[in-house]
């Protein structure tokens, strides 16, 4: 076989063994992400952010559904009283977690940074999926602490 | 003796680029993501190419770092392994002169990985190592065909 058959043949293979991989390790970037790269044809989702201090009335209404993106150990330290633990890799792996959801019921995704692209990846996936009052909590979990807002310590519901 | 000296070093970047490149790709498959964020931060590629860049350069540098020490395909890998020096290179000369502070991404995400002139010179060296290798090769693979016919 010639260099540039194999140098080829390296390439696919690495390229083939990658993606797969990715779809079985904890932390992978698995299809659905990568699918959403591919799909830059479709019109931009505009996010909406939501202010710490809304949000915080919302909870006090009972007017949203939060759900902490952030990794299970970090959410069992604390996090937004009542808000819903689904870790950004697992909603990748498992995509009917939020299957029974009312679908018009507001979500406020939050992580700890005032601002992370994982995130703004499952906002924009849940609002393709048709949950369209996707919100993004505004500064983060952080900001939330900043303004010693009530917390909650222990697993997720 | 010319030959055995060249031997020892052939040998050398060999087992050393083998190593260097199963080591740089160990933390780009545990963080996956980090790496893309990392990759975008040289603002070259979108966020979507660089998403499949962390899919792909990890394995890719598993897979040439491992067939450079066990010596499968040796004129293919040693040719990916400059290709990778080659574009880290540019990577990271140009982040260096658009003064962007970025991280490296190369090893690990810390601070001491940020893009300094160390570490151009170190990319450069790695690069005139790589085309080393390359040229030794060549030798080797040309003589063990003189010698065949």
């Amino acid at each position: 076989m010639s260099t540039i058959y194999r140098i080829i043949a390296i390439g696919f293979i690495s390229l083939i063994i990658g993606i797969g991989t990715n779809q079985l390790i904890n932390q992978g970037i698995r299809w659905p992400i990568l699918l959403l790269v591919l799909s830059k044809t479709e019109e931009p989702v505009d996010l909406i952010y939501i202010p710490v201090d809304t949000a915080r009335y919302l909870l006090l209404q009972k007017g949203a559904f939060f759900v902490d993106i952030r990794p299970k150990d970090e959410f069992e330290i604390d996090h937004i009283p009542g808000s819903f633990s689904l870790p950004f890799y697992q909603y990748f792996g498992q995509k009917n977690l939020l299957k029974t959801m009312d679908k018009n019921k507001t979500i406020i995704l939050y992580c700890f940074e005032p601002i992370n692209k994982k995130v703004e990846l499952l906002a924009k996936q849940l609002l393709k999926e048709g949950f369209k009052q996707t919100r993004i909590l505004q500064g983060g979990f952080a900001a939330w602490l900043e303004n010693r807002y009530p917390l909650e310590i222990g697993k997720s519901l | 003796m010319k030959t055995n000296w060249q031997n020892s070093i052939y040998y050398l970047l060999r087992i050393g680029f083998g190593f260097l490149l199963i080591f740089s790709s160990l933390y780009k498959i545990q963080s996956p993501f980090e790496f893309a964020e990392a990759v975008q931060n040289y603002r070259i590629f979108g966020e979507g190419l660089s998403r499949w860049i962390a899919v792909w350069i990890p394995y890719l540098e598993v897979l040439t770092g491992l067939f450079l020490i066990v010596g499968i395909w040796i004129d293919a890998v040693v040719f990916i392994n400059a290709s990778l020096m080659l574009i880290f290179l540019i990577m990271v000369v140009q982040a260096y002169f658009r003064n962007l502070d970025i991280q490296c991404g190369c090893y690990a995400f810390d601070e001491d990985s940020r893009i300094k002139i160390t570490k151009l010179l170190e990319n450069l060296f790695f690069l005139c190592g790589s085309i080393w290798l390359v040229r030794l090769s060549l030798n080797k693979i040309k003589r063990i065909q003189s010698i065949d016919t």
